[in-house]
């Protein structure tokens, strides 16, 4: 099934049927009378017999106009083939704690989840997509959606935890849903901060990885609290502030 | 239609023959008989416009006719002039006409026999014979009766022109002819004509100036010809022009008869003596 992607563009349609119509109009010959088309009826004839090849260059000339326009116009269109098994796409998103860095004016979360939703723009209709979590556990937080609004929504529910992502996990999880169908393309993206991905697997990392530094591990328990602080960037000098019920 | 100072300078010159001169009536004409001598050779009836000095009295009281005497040296020549009325001569027949008007002044005044015969697919029209200068009103007349019209077949109506003495013929045309002209000249010189040509072409014909999508329609036959004048095209016409004009001269020098192309756009009197002393009708 033929379908367009960008179907807004069909009113370049107009072009080619435009050059048709003003072809059609230029044919006006404005009549003249003469003595005699004598002369003139050896010069037509001339003309015609000892070039045919501008004759057919003046009668290629409307069609090849006609066929440009018009291929250009479908080609804005986009023209897409979808039906029997559409493409999957797996986006694995890294909800560790270090994806609250802040860069930019926003979370490394938010900057990936703004990537997300573009490439969900990119995706042709009838995408399948599922949506995996990669904090302390990998969760399945949609699967097989084609319905864009829900995978924009849980997408943008996605928060982060207080812990390390574990990623291979997610990524296992993924190419196991992979190999399920291999009949299908399946795409597996994942979404962190500073991941190297594998073979076949996509990466999206966001956030500059220079001055990295915060709480990688944080728990609590009655009466004693354990906090890892990890710093990826240069030396530098912390401060450790430590509050409980709200007081230092 | 020629203004009188043309016509005067017009008097000057006078049509040359290059045969013998047919012989028999009074005229100016040499002939290519020696002597040199008045003598007197022959009588011939009077016709208005003849030179009443040469009238002899002795034969008018005699037989109580008029009779001019004649001379050996002077011999007349008849002079024909053929003017095309086809309708394609449409734009063309104001220079056409004035053609016709100058030769006829100069076989006139020249001491010819003049007839003119408008050349027309429904019958020619035949000017009766014209002798001596005051006859030069008459022709006048007689060319603001023709008028061209019809889609005429030149060669035909040449074939069909009647009543040619021999001597000098003119033809005054555009030759637009299917086969050329050459078949009409050759049933003239057959008549014992000594043919000269010329052609008439219109300031649009010989320098088109046209642009666009046009629908050339032909006033004679109807037909037309959807052209679209691009610099082409235009070009394809100018070589189709100068092979046409060539093929005239060509089909003219072959038969040696001198041909001359008058260009219908340019004032007449001013080109027309450098045109025919060019071309050996003088």
């Amino acid at each position: 099934m033929l379908t367009f992607a960008a179907p807004q563009f069909a009113l370049f349609l107009a072009v080619p049927a435009g050059i048709v119509v003003l072809y059609l109009l230029r044919r006006k010959y404005l009549p003249r009378l003469v003595p005699s088309t004598f002369l003139w009826q050896t010069a037509v004839r001339d003309h015609a017999a000892n070039k045919p090849l501008q004759r057919l260059r003046k009668n290629l000339l409307l069609p090849v106009q006609f066929l440009a326009a018009l291929v250009l116009a479908l080609a804005l269109m986009q023209p897409c083939l979808t039906g029997g098994k559409a493409a999957r796409t797996v986006m694995i998103f890294d909800l560790s704690a270090g994806m609250q860095a802040v860069s930019d004016g926003r979370t490394r979360l938010d900057e990936a989840k703004e990537r997300a939703e573009e490439l969900l723009r990119g995706l042709p209709p009838g995408e399948e997509i599922t949506v995996l979590s990669a904090g302390a556990e990998v969760r399945q937080v949609l699967t097989g959606s084609t319905d864009r609004e829900d995978i924009r929504l849980a997408v943008r529910g996605l928060a982060c935890g207080r812990t390390g992502a574990d990623l291979d996990r997610a990524v296992s999880l993924a190419e196991a849903i992979r190999r399920e169908d291999p009949e299908r393309g399946t795409r597996i993206v994942v979404f962190s901060d500073n991941y190297i991905p594998p073979a076949g697997i996509g990466a999206v990392n966001a956030g500059k990885g220079a001055e990295n530094r915060g709480v990688y591990a944080l728990a609590a328990e009655e009466g004693s609290a354990y906090a890892r602080i990890c710093n990826y960037g240069g030396d530098c000098t912390l401060t450790l502030y430590c509050e409980a019920d709200g007081r230092l | 239609m020629l203004s009188d100072a043309f016509l005067a300078r017009l008097d000057t010159l006078r049509l040359a023959v290059r045969g013998r001169a047919a012989g028999g009536a009074g005229g100016s004409r040499r002939s290519r008989q020696t002597g040199s001598s008045a003598e007197f050779s022959d009588y011939r009836e009077y016709i208005p416009g003849d030179d009443i000095r040469r009238i002899d009295w002795n034969a008018m009281a005699r037989f109580d006719k008029v009779f001019l005497k004649l001379f050996m040296e002077e011999q007349e020549s008849a002079v024909t002039v053929l003017l095309d009325g086809s309708a394609s001569m449409g734009d063309k027949w104001e220079a056409a006409r004035q053609a016709a008007e100058a030769v006829g002044y100069l076989a006139l005044t020249g001491g010819d026999r003049l007839r003119v015969i408008c050349l027309q697919a429904d019958g020619n029209r035949i000017s009766p014979p014209m002798s001596g200068r005051q006859a030069y009103a008459r022709l006048e007349q007689f060319l603001d009766t023709c008028a061209p019209r019809g889609a005429g077949n030149l060669t035909e109506s040449v074939m069909r022109a009647e009543g040619l003495r021999k001597g000098l013929c003119f033809l005054i045309s555009d030759c637009y002819a299917e086969d050329g002209i050459g078949t009409a000249l050759d049933s003239l010189r057959y008549r014992r004509q000594e043919c000269a040509m010329i052609q008439v072409m219109s300031a649009f014909e010989l320098n088109p100036e046209l642009d666009g999508a046009v629908k050339l329609t032909d006033s004679e036959s109807g037909e037309s010809v959807d052209l679209l004048a691009d610099r082409e095209a235009l070009e394809n016409y100018r070589g189709t022009l100068a092979s046409f004009l060539d093929g005239v001269r060509e089909t003219c020098f072959r038969r040696e008869t001198p041909c001359a192309l008058l260009d219908a756009g340019q004032n007449f009197e001013e080109i027309w003596i450098p045109l025919i002393s060019r071309s050996n009708m003088l």
